[in-house]
């Protein structure tokens, strides 16, 4: 069963990477364990990407029972599941091919393979799961992994891990809570007999399931109060790492949480609790949503490291996709599945080229980098592709999701939800200007004057990451086909969707007439290039600001410290955010408390005898005194 | 077949034999020979007194004059599991225990440690296999005696304090039994658990609860039932790693399943909902006092109260699969916990430190050493397919099924411990394989385990590798386990 081969593939590459870096000395064979784990890298994930598209045959065709542990796990494959496990197979490949070239061998991450194919393996399991427990048990691997994936590299990745094992472990325990309440209601773990009970359950009941359920996923899904731990775990993580994460790791709670939402515990319910006059759920998800897409994202703003900036944005990205589905119309749920394909990739299209400008300046921080477009093209273009897409600007794919989603909540009466995702745009727009800008306009530091391009191997990934951003926009009806598909598995109105874009009877969008007509603008403004005056051209130090020139001593220092001004005005709320504080303060009350019960052991032998004989005469007192 | 007598007669005869040879090199020899045969033996006792339990009679008198000792399914899966562990403790400590304190006449303590421990197995065979009041206490008190001995061992200031602590506390909880033994003696006029049984059940009901209150809590203090509990942090930091492992990994774990049993069967029903609230309190304080340690070994203790917190609720919960998951999670503890203390004892002997931060980068020095601890703690935090994920499913479930305002909050507390749990677990694991270029450099720390304790670790971390794979086998013993632990 092609099925079956999606689990094997990820868990064969894992224990054969890990018995080649058994088997072949890190310290005296370092580089030649390196070859032998990029091979299995690359023949594993390569497969994996083939049968991830094979297996699209065996959608709903039956499930796989594997009997271990005296339990049966179950797996099987939907629309909904196909959809993401094909997305996993692609980037973990697209971004194993950069990695390739773009890892240095400095035995840094002598375990990056292993831990890929194992976090591939936990991410598909969880996809795959066809009942709760499989899904729990899966989910339980995936943080794992998660975990194990981030505690690579220096220092400060490993400290940002641990902060990621807290949330992750809590967000498994509310789930396992979560388990057996739906387990002792329903008497099953199978979804369709979740689905088909909940359906008569009364709204008190839905409502605790789907707290104990939602949470976890949108913890997963870094949504807002509980997204930090976010940031630090991904900017600290090697890039290609990042890449993988931001693009696809955390959608895993979107996923999570369209199943639960329509396929878990049914519509049926969903509308049952969504009809209560006072309590709406999915309007509850939507603010939740809209925290999400706003404060990280203008938080992005203030960031001084592009990874940095680029996993708030990932943070963000999230909340166009959690407002979508929440909204649970055609038109937003077609656009919040739609943008987890699109971010996953134009956000590691820009990883990517974060990556290939690190390979070669050795730093994400953008106070240092600038001026780098001539030395770094392909990545500059690259980056320019990305940032389109991220800002939701046309021709690019992002463009076509966000259009579903503002089109969704205009027409679904949520102007205020709808005016947030237009000033999280905004944030997003003054964002990615500093970004692009930071690391290649502007004025070169002298010290990256013999900076090249990277190689081949890393440039292809970029290019064929631009194609598809590119050719997605121009097409978005080859995946707004499987979106429709999905829809439709869940027993939903299918998008309208045509080949260029959104059908007529669903508001009409033809991404080639707005391509050629950004083609003929860019055509137009060359024309006019061409018939302008004389040109000059110039240095870039043929410079000069309030009346100085600014040569190379002295090179002009817009790009330090960019909207320190803004920052400046919000400097309070930037310093200790009220989610961190809130953070902070739990922690400190854990620790505290640990203090005080620490002192219950004095070590003293008086106080314990006392402690013997208290217990004796209070729990006598206890059980003798009714009587 | 032999008699099951040999799990008693033959520690003793050996420990015996080991005093009066007095060479190093001889006790090692009888000790591991000893063990070994037993260790043999077990399985096979364990496949017959789950058919058929054995009883055996001591000199043809028949109880309630004589001595009534019987091997079930219980008792012989404890014997298994007493003995494999001891096993493989012998085996680690050839080559630690000379690394275990320095002072005069270390030689002949050497061979004292062997007969001590064969010992501490007898009393711990003896404890599970009795069936009448007293001999309980007669073999509690071998256990006891040679626990303390055993703490002290390396003679140093703290070791020697703590093994005072432990042994004043045991003394306070032998008293409370004694009292409680006269007193069942006076009421039923024997000694055997049947006879106690039953005339408890008819006594006035005061009178029963204050047999059962003294009882469970004299108990209860070996059992390390919360607050009876406090020797244990220093008790099992202090020992020698090879006996923290022992104390930790079926020690404590044999108090608190005879105790159970006496609950379940003999005493007041109302002792199990107290029982049970002490366990609650019980995984809160250790797991919240764990989180606070600086020292590797004191964590590790605090984290036995709280996981052997964990078992006693479930076995309180009373329900079928409640006992089973607290015997699950009871064999998973001795593989996780033993291995964990054995490999902390080399962390100590490699850098002369008991504190966490000294161990900062070890991992990659003593890479099967760091391994292994990442494992057992990763069990004992219940990651999946490890073993300790499906014990702690168990117990969850158990405690949800139980459809009790005290399963519930059983759930919401175990549950908030695992996060505790993962967060002072991986701060080490953390710090294991942190950067620390003194370390890096160092000759001093050099050196992975030693072969023999390499295989004994190995084989603890064994049982919670593979213990979720052979969860299917482990119901063929647990199962029969679980339903004998409701009767006498």
């Amino acid at each position: 069963m092609l099925t079956s081969m999606l689990l094997i593939l990820p868990l064969a590459g894992f224990l054969t990477s890990l018995a080649a870096a058994w088997i072949v000395p890190a310290s005296s064979k370092a580089r030649a364990s390196g070859a032998v784990q990029k091979i299995i890298a690359g023949i594993g994930f390569a497969a994996l990407f083939v049968f991830a598209f094979l297996a699209k045959s065996e959608i709903g065709t039956g499930y796989l029972g594997i009997p271990l542990f005296g339990l049966w796990l179950n797996f099987g494959l939907t629309q909904l599941s196909w959809y993401f496990v094909a997305m996993v197979a692609g980037i973990s490949l697209v971004t194993v091919l950069f990695s390739l070239q773009g890892l240095r061998d400095d035995g840094r991450y002598p375990f990056y393979y292993i831990w890929l194919f194992s976090k591939t393996f936990g991410m598909l399991g969880v996809l795959l799961s066809a009942d709760m427990l499989t899904f729990f048990i899966m989910w339980e691997v995936m943080s794992w992994c998660t975990y194990f994936l981030l505690q690579q590299g220096h220092e400060k990745a490993k400290r940002a891990g641990a902060g990621y094992l807290v949330y992750a472990v809590t967000a498994g325990m509310i789930l396992l809570a979560g388990l057996l309440y739906v387990y002792f209601n329903v008497g099953s773990f199978d979804f369709r007999t979740i689905q088909k009970a909940f359906s008569g359950f009364g709204a008190g009941r839905i409502i605790v399931a789907m707290l104990l359920v939602l949470v976890p996923m949108l913890i997963e899904a870094a949504a807002y109060p509980v997204h930090w731990w976010l940031p630090s775990a991904y900017a600290n993580a090697e890039t290609g790492i990042s890449a993988y994460l931001a693009a696809i790791s955390t959608r895993i709670g979107i996923y999570g949480m369209t199943m639960f939402l329509f396929a878990g515990f049914g519509l049926t319910a969903l509308n049952l609790v969504t009809a209560n006059k006072y309590v709406s759920a999915n309007e509850v998800l939507m603010i939740i949503g809209a925290f999400t897409m706003v404060v990280p994202t203008f938080t992005a703003l203030f960031q001084h490291d592009a990874k940095e900036l680029m996993t708030w944005h990932s943070i963000g990205q999230g909340g166009y996709m959690i407002v979508g589905i929440a909204s649970s119309t055609t038109l937003g749920i077609a656009g919040g599945l739609f943008h987890v394909f699109n971010h996953m990739t134009y956000v590691s299209l820009i990883l990517f080229s974060i990556a290939a400008v690190e390979y070669r300046t050795g730093t994400t921080n953008l106070n240092k980098l600038g001026g780098l477009i001539k030395k770094q093209p392909v990545a500059y273009l690259g980056l320019l592709f990305g940032i389109i897409g991220l800002a939701g600007i046309p021709p690019m794919n992002g463009f076509v999701s966000k259009w579903l989603i503002y089109r969704a909540l205009i027409l679904s009466g949520h102007p205020f939800i709808a005016l947030a995702a237009f000033i999280a745009t905004l944030g997003t727009i003054l964002s990615v200007y500093k970004l692009i800008h930071n690391m290649f306009l502007g004025q070169l530091p002298e010290r990256y004057n013999d900076i090249k391009e990277v190689g081949w191997g890393m440039r292809l990934p970029i290019i064929f990451m631009m194609a598809v951003v590119w050719l997605t926009g121009a097409f978005p009806g080859t995946v707004l086909a499987v979106v429709a598909d999905i829809q439709q598995s869940l027993g939903l109105e299918r998008v309208a969707y045509s080949v260029h874009g959104v059908a007529a009877e669903m508001g009409q969008l033809n991404m080639l007439v707005i391509n050629i007509v950004f083609i003929g603008g860019l055509f137009v403004s060359w024309l006019i290039y061409l018939a302008g005056g004389k040109r000059k051209h110039i240095g870039q130090y043929d410079n000069y600001a309030a009346g100085h020139f600014l040569d190379k001593s002295i090179p002009y220092n817009y790009n330090y410290n960019f909207y320190a001004g803004m920052e400046h005005i919000f400097e309070r709320l930037l310093h200790k955010p009220p989610v961190k504080r809130a953070e902070q303060a739990l922690a400190t009350f854990v620790s505290g408390t640990s203090e005080y019960v620490c002192r219950i052991f004095t070590g003293n032998i008086t106080t314990y005898s006392a402690y013997v004989v208290a217990a004796v005469v209070v729990i006598l007192l206890v059980l003798g005194g009714g009587r | 077949m032999v008699s099951p007598m040999l799990l008693i007669a033959m520690p003793l005869g050996a420990a015996f034999l080991i005093v009066l040879l007095g060479s190093k090199m001889a006790a090692r020899i009888v000790a591991i020979a000893t063990v070994a045969f037993l260790a043999v033996l077990a399985p096979i006792w364990l496949s017959a007194a789950i058919s058929e339990p054995f009883v055996i009679v001591l000199a043809d008198v028949l109880p309630p004059l004589g001595i009534a000792f019987g091997l079930d399914a219980v008792s012989a899966g404890f014997a298994l599991l007493i003995a494999v562990s001891g096993l493989l403790v012998l085996l680690y400590s050839f080559p630690y225990i000379p690394h275990a304190g320095e002072f005069k006449g270390k030689e002949k303590a050497e061979v004292r440690y062997y007969a001590i421990f064969l010992l501490l197995l007898a009393g711990a065979f003896g404890l599970v296999m009795t069936k009448d009041i007293f001999n309980l206490f007669v073999f509690f008190e071998i256990l006891c005696i040679s626990s303390y001995l055993l703490v002290a061992y390396s003679q140093e200031e703290r070791a020697l304090e703590a093994g005072f602590k432990y042994m004043v506390l045991g003394s306070i909880g032998s008293a409370f039994m004694l009292v409680a033994i006269g007193l069942s003696y006076r009421l039923s006029g024997s000694l055997a658990m049947a006879d106690i049984a039953k005339a408890l059940a008819a006594a006035p009901n005061s009178y029963a609860t204050l047999v059962s209150v003294l009882f469970v809590l004299g108990f209860g203090i070996e059992a390390a039932v919360f607050p009876l509990n406090t020797w244990l942090p220093d008790a099992h930091s202090s020992a020698p790693s090879s006996i923290s492992a022992v104390l930790s990994g079926f020690v404590i774990e044999v108090a608190l399943v005879v105790l159970v049993r006496l609950s379940l069967n003999v005493f007041s029903g109302a002792m199990l909902s107290v029982l049970a609230v002490l366990a609650l309190a019980g995984i809160l304080v250790g797991e919240m006092a764990a989180l606070g340690q600086k020292e590797l070994k004191r964590a590790l203790a605090f984290s036995s109260i709280g996981q052997v917190s964990m078992m006693l609720f479930a076995f309180t919960l009373g329900s079928e699969i409640g006992k089973w998951a607290g015997l699950g999670q009871l064999l998973m503890h001795a593989g996780a916990k033993s291995a964990l203390f054995l490999v902390s004892g080399y962390f100590i002997v490699r850098t002369g430190s008991h504190e966490i931060e000294a161990y900062r980068g070890l991992g990659r020095k003593m890479p099967a050493a760091g391994a292994f601890f990442a494992i057992a703690a990763l069990s004992l935090v219940g990651m999946p397919p490890l073993f300790g994920f499906f014990t702690k499913l168990r117990i969850v479930e158990a405690a949800a099924a139980a459809h009790s305002a005290i399963g519930y909050a059983g759930i919401v507390v175990i549950l908030f411990a695992t996060v505790i749990e993962s967060i002072y677990l991986f701060r080490i694991v953390r710090t294991l394989y942190g950067a620390n270029a003194e370390v890096a450099a160092s000759g001093a720390a050099s050196g992975d385990l030693p072969a023999f304790a390499w295989i004994a670790v190995a084989g603890f971390v064994l049982l919670v590798l593979v213990g979720g794979f052979m969860i299917p086998s482990f119901d063929r013993l647990l199962q029969p386990m679980a339903a004998v632990l409701a009767t006498i």
